[in-house]
Formats: structure tokens, sequence, C-alpha cells
């Protein structure tokens, strides 16, 4: 060490990512550091950046290729904001493995005038360059940040924290992956874009920023050259496609569901055709021989055309779901329950139950069909799953208004709902039990309606006192779109 | 009770649809050639049979096994499949099962045979001669 600190050249020995190690004294000099002061630095403050830009390449190029670099020209400068050049080779220092493990530059000073004034056209125009890509950076209205070939920060745009909620402070200076590495491990790429100088793509990457929220982002890595025709650094695009990327899943969402629903149809309407052609096949058969035989067989038939019908209709009603041109109107909702009670009179006499339908006056502004729809399909499910053995056969409705929601109760003392489905009661083609079999559309049409009203809807108590609770906005206020985030 | 010669012992239907059940049970019924029809209202109902005769610590249910299945495949909780890869699963002596459904799905048709259980595939409506070709078959597979 003394032999080196006795040196009048600069000796400075670099290790990983450009850190400073070790310098002897005529380098402590100019920068006015001690060893201790520059232990991994990667450069003092009063540095020009650009001229930092140039170094952390230079101990890249060593770094990477094993192999020494003569730089003809490098500007250091002074503590006391002196601009010197010098003529620096740098030599790479292996380890016992053969890989490059430390960098040492020897610099001499330039004292020859005309190349001193050279060295400083050259150099005024690399920091021209530099900073009109910083500033360019800077202004771009999407999210884009500079990096140096060691993937520190140089600018970013001003978009770039929010993106990704950093709150951190200034970036510049900041090495990429210390401070993004869980949120866009993109090292590898990065070294990818750099070694082979061609950009980069990474589609639909999935990023979970501090606050939770998820997004999906298309980056792209393109490298930046310096004037002499080597890489400099990359530039980072990061573009959210997370709309499109949620479009596209509830797009895959409805194809699945319209398979399902392809097949399942296809299946419902097919099955009570062939128990009918069954029946029609024996009321052949048995039609001289047992004519009580075939009235009987008659009305089982009248029973599959009905059932038959229900399951066309609430395929109209699926179909028609989807739509969006129903408009909003002042709904009042005794009226709107009293008129489905109404409608299920003989229904609910015939089969012995007592309605009760509770609720101060509620006005609401909405979709007057869906909440029809909504009401009728749990009220005539409460008459369809009454249970014969029960003497005293409850349906309840009630219903109230709290913090601008509707809470409606559709509650039943029937035959409740099987544990095992109860997970998956809202089901496409979900039937209750084999006993009193519905199509399965019925309460999957219930939550569709609900969801598109803005609102939800919850099975308690599945076995007996059933109640579905349904809340809605009593204004339309929030009454998404198929493909809008609720979140805004 | 021994089956006869020309009559299967028990068939077991399994069928959630009580249109297709009456008709199975009709022309099941009037072939005369089964001793015993037992009838599972769905997939669920025919595995707790079969898991009662897995079982050494119960009693048969009556008439268990059946020397066939009639088996739709489209029943709530569980279904056709479901009941064939349990009742596969449960390593039994072999069960001979005809599965019967309104499905004429290539798709469906694979999926049922691809059971080794699975020895016939019908598509409703059954029919007095159907049964009569499955009694045959099963009194001629012995």
């Amino acid at each position: 060490m003394d032999v080196l600190d006795a040196m009048t050249e600069l000796v400075l020995v670099k290790g990983d990512r450009s850190k400073l190690l070790w310098a002897n004294r005529a380098f402590r000099e100019i920068y006015a550091m001690s060893n201790e002061d520059l232990h991994h630095l990667i450069d003092s403050e009063h540095s020009d950046p650009d001229d930092t830009v140039q170094y952390v390449k230079d101990d890249h190029h060593v770094f990477t290729t094993g192999n020494v670099l003569d730089i003809p020209s490098e500007a250091i400068t002074h503590a006391d904001g002196r601009v010197s050049y010098f003529h620096t080779i740098k030599s790479p220092l292996f380890n016992a493995e053969g890989k490059v493990e430390r960098t040492v530059g020897v610099s001499r000073p330039i004292l020859d005038p005309s190349l001193v004034q050279t060295s400083e056209l050259h150099r005024e125009a690399h920091k021209a360059t530099l900073g009109e890509l910083r500033s360019l950076i800077q202004y771009i209205p999407f999210p884009v940040a500079m990096l140096d070939v060691k993937q520190r920060f140089l600018s970013h745009s001003a978009s770039w924290p929010g993106l990704l909620e950093y709150d951190g402070g200034p970036l510049s200076g900041h090495f990429f992956d210390d401070v993004f590495d869980t949120q866009l491990p993109l090292a590898q790429e990065i070294e990818q874009a750099i070694t082979t100088a061609t950009a980069v793509h990474c589609q639909a990457l999935e990023i979970q920023n501090p606050s939770g929220r998820r997004i999906y982002c298309d980056v792209t890595i393109q490298p930046w050259w310096i004037r002499d025709g080597q890489v400099g650094g990359v530039v980072v695009h990061v573009h959210d496609v997370t709309r499109l990327k949620e479009s596209e899943e509830a797009l895959k969402q409805s194809y699945d569901e319209l398979s399902q629903f392809n097949y399942r149809v296809s299946h419902d309407l097919v099955a009570p055709l062939r128990t009918i052609r069954g029946y029609l096949n024996m009321c052949l058969e048995q039609f001289a021989e047992n004519p009580q035989l075939v009235q009987d067989l008659h009305r089982k038939m009248v029973h599959r055309v009905d059932h038959l019908s229900e399951l066309v209709r609430d395929v109209l009603n699926l179909t028609q779901m989807g739509q969006d041109n129903h408009s909003v109107e002042a709904v009042n909702l005794n009226e709107l329950v009293d008129g489905i009670v109404r409608l299920h009179l003989d229904e609910l006499a015939a089969n012995r139950m007592e309605v009760t339908a509770t609720g101060n006056e509620l006005v609401m502004y909405t979709e007057r069909v869906r909440l029809q729809q909504i009401l009728e399909n749990l009220i005539s499910n409460a008459v369809k799953y009454h249970d014969p053995a029960e003497k005293k056969r409850t349906l309840n409705v009630t219903w109230e208004l709290s913090d601008g929601q509707a809470r409606i109760l559709v509650e039943d003392n029937g035959l409740g709902v099987d544990p095992s489905i109860e997970k998956n009661l809202f089901d496409l083609f979900m039937r209750g039990s084999a006993q009193h079999p519905g199509n399965g559309l019925g309460l999957y049409l219930v939550q569709k309606h609900v969801q598109r009203l803005g609102g939800d809807i919850v099975l308690s108590s599945p076995r007996k006192n059933t109640q579905f609770t349904v809340r809605l906005p009593q204004h339309p206020a929030r009454i998404p779109t198929p493909h809008q985030n609720m979140d805004g | 009770m021994e089956p006869t010669e020309d009559k299967v012992a028990t068939v077991l239907v399994v069928e959630d649809n009580e249109g297709d059940r009456f008709l199975a049970n009709h022309y099941l019924t009037s072939s005369g050639r089964f001793e015993h029809i037992l009838h599972a209202e769905d997939g669920r109902v025919a595995l707790d049979l079969f898991e009662q005769w897995a079982d050494p610590n119960r009693e048969n249910p009556d008439h268990f096994p059946p020397d066939v299945v009639l088996l739709d495949i489209n029943m709530p909780r569980v279904d056709g499949f479901e009941f064939l890869k349990q009742v596969q699963a449960m390593g039994l002596p072999p069960v001979r099962v005809v599965v019967l459904s309104s499905s004429e799905f290539n798709e469906d048709i694979q999926q049922a045979r691809s059971f080794p259980m699975v020895k016939d595939y019908l598509v409703k409506p059954l029919s007095g001669k159907t049964v009569t070709k499955m009694a045959d078959e099963v009194l001629g597979s012995r």
C-alpha cells in the first residue's frame, strides 16, 4: 500500500456494482475523502452524475468481459469543482475460480492542452446527450425509467412512482432491484437487454403493489446508447394492461359459462322430451288394454310439458338478463311484493301456506323487471320447497332501509337446503334436490340480477327457516356493467 | 331368492327423474325378467347402498349386490360419472352397469365406456325390447 500511496498516478479498486473499495493517496487527495469515507460508495456527491454513468459503464465492461480497458480520456471532478482529464487503464482482478471479483484502475493525468480541449468537447457532447435523454424521460406521460448498465436509476417519469405506489423518496442513484425486486423482478431481463443490446418484452406480468392491489403490466426493456455506440443502460417502459386482462378473464369466464350452459340446456331440453316419448310409446302399447294407465300417462306428459315450458321461459330470461336495456324507475317495494303474492295466491292456498309481508313504505330507484324476477323467484322457491310434513307452513317477506341500502328477507320453514350443495347453491344448473326438481336456473338468475343491480344475496340457516337476505342500493349510483371494476 | 334360468335376480335403477323411474319400473316389471327391482333416486342414495355393502360391519342391503345397475348420468348431488368413480375406488367385486341417458354426446358415451364396469350405453327412452335384451345379456354373461 505504501508503494501505491507513493505513486502520482491515481489507483482505484472497485468491487461488484462499481462500489469503491480502496483508493491510493493521490486519488483521495483529489476527492478530499478518506478510504473510510469512500468505502462502498459508487461515487462522491461532488462528481458529475453524467461522468459517473461513464465510470459505471466502463467498470461493467471489464467485469463482464474480463478484458483490460484502455480509456483514452476520463473526466474526474475534484472536491473543489475543477475537472481534470486522465488516461485510465482498467484491469480485471480474478478470484481462484477465474471469475472477475474486482477491477483496478490506474489513471495518469492528461496535460497536453489540445488533448484536454478535445476531451472537454467530447465530455460536453456526452453530457448534452445524456441530459436530453434524462429530461425526455421525466416528461414522458406514462411510467418509464432510465437505468445505467448497473441497473441504477438515472431518471424516471412522474407517473412511475404512482403506478408502483412508491413513496420512498428520490430514486436517482438507487439500484432497480433494491427498490422494486419484489414487485418487478426484472434483473435478469434487464441484464439480457444490456448484454445482447436488444429489447426484451414481458407480457402481462402480475404486480402486487404495497396496498395489496394487483395489477397486470406489459414491460418493454429497451437499451439506450452512448455516443461511442456502446450500450449505456436501458429504458424500462411499464404499460398497465389490468383492464384488458380483467376483460379477458371476464370474457373467458363468460365463454366457460356459455359452454356449460349450452351443454346443460341441450340436455335439459332433450331429457323431458325423451321422457314424453317414453310415455307416448307406453300409451300406444297400453291403449286398448289399460285406458286408466293411458289417462295417468297423459297427466304425466302434461306435467313434463309444463316443466319444459318453465325451462324455456327461464332460459329466455337468462338470455335477456345480460341485456342492459332496462330503465331505472321508482318502484314501490310494498306494492311490488303485494302484487307478486297475489299472483301466487292459488298456489299458496293449495299448499296451505301463510304469508306475511312487512316493512315500511319503501320506494327504490331501480330496474323493476330485475327486482320483480328476484322476488318472484325467491317467493316461488319458498312455495315449491315447502315441507308437506309441516302443519304450519310459513313464508315471511320483510324489508327495511338502512344507510341507503334496502335489506329484503325472504324466509320460510320449508325443506331447507341440502348442506352438500349449499356452497354451490347459486351455480348454474344447481338443483336443490331430486325430490323437488327445479331446472337449476332460478337462483343463478336471482344472483345475477342482484349483482347487476349492485347488491348481494346471502343464504343463512340452510335447514329449517331458510332465509335469503338480499341487499340492494336504494339508488342506482353504483349499478355496475359487466366489465366495470367496482373499485372504479 | 336365487335367480331362475331366465330371470335376473336384482336390478338397481339409479334415476332422479320420477317420470323416467316410472317408465323403467313399468318395462322392467312387465318384462317378467327381473325378480327384484331396487330404486335409488340419485347417485348419493345409490352410493350409500354400495357403501353399506362394502362395510363388513354392516348387513348388506336387501337383495344386494345387484346383478345389473341401470344408471342415469345427469343427477343432482352425485351424478352418474361420480358414482362410477367412487364405486370403482371401493374395490368391490365387479358390478355390471348399463348407462341409460338422455345424452347422445360422444364425449358422454366415451366417458361412460372408459369405466370397465359399464357394459352398455343406452339412450332414453327405455323400451320393452331393450329391457329383454339387457336381461339376456346379464344372464348370458354368467
